[in-house]
């Protein structure tokens, strides 16, 4: 999506974040009294997150900056840490909760690498590993095309050794992370899907092969790569379809180069769907055989889940037995029936994969 | 508010307008044996437009008095106001007041009155007003709901007052085309159900279809739901169930087959009646839920004896797998 306007609170207009952006995006700053302004220019669209999508906030974050994944307790959540740098995707996803999450859906840059930082540093002298993520409310790397905050995340985690910054993205915007030195402490990510599903359910997004090779370009540049299926999408031909992806991503990448991959079946909160209906009447994503799950939101049916799990388990320790892969957020039948085990106790998930983050990135905790 | 009121010729009085028409009720019969016994007690209001009368209250006694054949009738006859606007607004407020406050107005008459409502005020202040208007409180998203139901042709009319079509369901069927709106009135017709029950037919139809690319109307009209719509037995209840089994199984065929497939279990261990043994909801969670009732202790232990027994069955063992 194409950004149209630029809009900055009055009190960061003249910072050098701020002038990088709009340098960048070549858009005059409008700078804004009252943020009402935008909300209500925006919901006045007659498709607003298409609107919000099209124009960019430059604003504080006058939040925490480092938050905890929201996990539920029915379901084995895997522990993340969120560092919270801006909100919503340029990029159009049918099944994007972000659609539904924000009110009104705006896509927003927090301008202030000071308060960044000072909330890493306290992270980074903790005698805990952490794993840390953009790419909960946003995309991590649709930021790269007009700033230089993944770049300057990258070079704030090279400088430590308990944490890693995990990059997750459906873009191929690595151009920047080039020529950084990021000490093995950064793993670029990749949203995976079939050809079928980013065809017709991930607008903007890049294509799968343009994601492998970017993937390959980063493995090239020394960084560690992740990869994750989720949303698995269930439908007629998917298992052959998600099983050839998975072979696809050692055409391109050596496994012992992949932290983790992890795998999580389409879920949605029930608001979700009339949104969906509107916005992608072609989609028939959520006509699949869902059920309310325990957490309030819809899921697969849990056979059916289960099904297509065990096959894309199979696939993965196939070509990678040794790659650490996970389910986010499902509970002991699925663990068992598609791993044979289940981490039960509280933060054995975690523990797994701090301990795959150990290995591969050279992380040394402060004793 | 009104000029003298005065004797006017029926043939003045233009019938076939119904701008202000409020009552959805058409019989006349009651009010003409009361107008043969005692005469007219309270005159029509009517609104002079040009050089005919059109009617703003009293439809059905202007349509008696003509039944009776009588060539004039006395009526009240409203005052211009300054504009037209103000004096149509004056006119659409007493439409509704004559009848809300004389007795409760069904859906599509409050439809009515919002839709002629509409055309002077917001949604927001008919609902401010609307004790006033209506004599009831109506809500700006109720109102919404109205404005939408007002605009579906009679059929769908009828089907809302006679309770066989909820207005929820009415708006969820508003936008098809007219041959899978006439399709759906047809199985409301002839099949009696609740409001949730219709409402889950119609979005199972429509996710069938969408899901396998099949016309809606042909899914409607296919030989296997005409088989249940015009099934021999005249319980309407009953069709109705078996139609929304017929789209639950086919909208959720896996979930449907663990359903029977846990009844047929559970049929093998022939539990008793008061003994109820429930799979997880949606068999998502892990928990299974047992209860049973009894009168006394020999019930109780009955029923305790018949578990133990089962506990041991291959079959109960197998239902947890």
């Amino acid at each position: 999506m194409k950004l149209k306007k630029l809009f900055a609170d009055k009190e960061i207009q003249s910072s050098e974040e701020t002038k990088l952006i709009q340098e960048k995006t070549g858009l005059e700053l409008e700078i804004v009294e009252n943020e009402n302004q935008i909300f209500d220019w925006i919901n006045s669209a007659k498709d607003p997150v298409l609107k919000g999508k099209t124009c960019l906030y430059l604003t504080q974050n006058r939040g925490a900056v480092i938050k905890d994944c929201p996990g539920t307790i029915h379901y084995t959540c895997c522990d993340y840490t969120i560092l919270h740098t801006g909100t919503f995707c340029t990029m159009d996803c049918s099944y994007c909760i972000l659609q539904a999450y924000f009110h009104p859906p705006l896509l927003r840059y927090f301008v202030g690498k000071e308060k960044i930082s000072e909330s890493l540093d306290s992270i980074f002298k903790q005698n805990k590993i952490f794993r840390i993520g953009t790419g909960e409310y946003t995309d991590s790397l649709i930021w790269e095309e007009i700033s230089d905050q993944p770049s300057f995340l990258v070079k704030q985690f090279a400088n430590q050794n308990n944490s890693i910054l995990e990059l997750k993205t459906k873009t191929v915007n690595i151009d920047s992370l080039k020529s950084i030195d990021h000490n093995e402490k950064t793993v670029i990510a990749w949203s995976l899907n079939t050809e079928a599903v980013i065809e017709s359910e991930e607008r903007g997004t890049s294509s799968l092969t343009a994601r492998f090779k970017a993937a390959k370009k980063c493995e090239s540049w020394g960084y560690k790569l992740a990869f994750h299926f989720d949303p698995v999408v269930i439908y007629d031909g998917c298992i052959e379809e998600y099983k050839k992806v998975i072979k696809t991503i050692f055409d391109y990448v050596s496994p012992k180069n992949i932290l983790w991959i992890s795998i999580g079946s389409f879920r949605f909160m029930p608001h979700l769907k009339p949104l969906i209906e509107k916005r992608f009447p072609d989609s028939k994503i959520c006509y699949g055989e869902f059920i309310l799950g325990l957490d309030n939101k819809m899921r697969y049916f849990k056979p059916l889940r289960i099904k297509v799990y065990k096959n894309i388990v199979a696939q993965i320790k196939k070509y990678a037995p040794e790659v650490t892969t996970y389910f986010c957020m499902e509970d002991r039948k699925a663990w068992e029936e598609s791993f044979g085990f289940f981490p039960e106790t509280e933060g054995e998930l975690g523990k797994m994969l701090d301990q795959s983050a150990v290995e591969h990135c050279k992380l040394k905790p402060i004793s | 508010m009104f000029e003298k009121e005065q004797f006017i010729s029926i043939e003045k009085i233009d019938l076939m307008d119904k701008t202000y028409r409020i009552s959805t009720d058409n019989n006349i019969s009651n009010l003409l044996e009361s107008i043969q016994t005692n005469g007219l007690i309270s005159p029509a209001i009517v609104k002079k437009e040009y050089d005919r009368f059109i009617i703003i209250s009293g439809y059905k006694r202007i349509l008696a008095i003509n039944e009776i054949g009588s060539n004039k009738t006395l009526v009240k006859i409203v005052k211009e106001k300054e504009t037209r606007e103000e004096t149509d607004f004056f006119c659409a407020k007493l439409s509704i007041i004559e009848n809300a406050f004389y007795r409760e107005l069904n859906l599509i008459e409050q439809a009515k009155g919002v839709s002629l409502l509409k055309k002077s005020l917001s949604i927001e202040e008919i609902s401010l007003n609307s004790l006033f208007f209506f004599n009831t409180n109506l809500n700006t998203k109720f109102l919404g709901k109205l404005l939408k139901i007002k605009s579906m042709g009679n059929s769908i009319h009828k089907l809302i007052l006679s309770k066989k079509l909820s207005m929820n369901n009415a708006i969820l069927i508003k936008d098809y085309e007219p041959q899978i709106l006439n399709a759906f009135i047809n199985i409301f017709q002839k099949l009696r159900m609740g409001q949730n029950k219709q409402s889950e037919i119609i979005v199972n139809f429509h996710e069938i279809a969408l899901r396998d690319d099949i016309p809606l109307l042909e899914l409607i009209n296919s030989s296997n739901v005409s088989e249940i719509i015009d099934h021999e037995n005249p319980d309407e209840n009953y069709k109705a169930n078996l139609l929304r089994l017929y789209l639950s199984k086919k909208r959720y065929p896996e979930l449907t087959k663990a359903y029977e497939e846990h009844k047929k279990c559970i049929k093998e261990f022939k539990l008793e009646p008061e003994i109820k043994l429930d799979p997880p909801i949606n068999f998502e969670g892990e928990k299974y839920s047992l209860s049973f009732e009894f009168k006394n202790i020999k019930e109780f232990e009955k029923h305790v004896e018949k578990l133990i027994f089962i506990q041991k069955n291959n079959t109960f063992k197998n239902l947890f797998k």
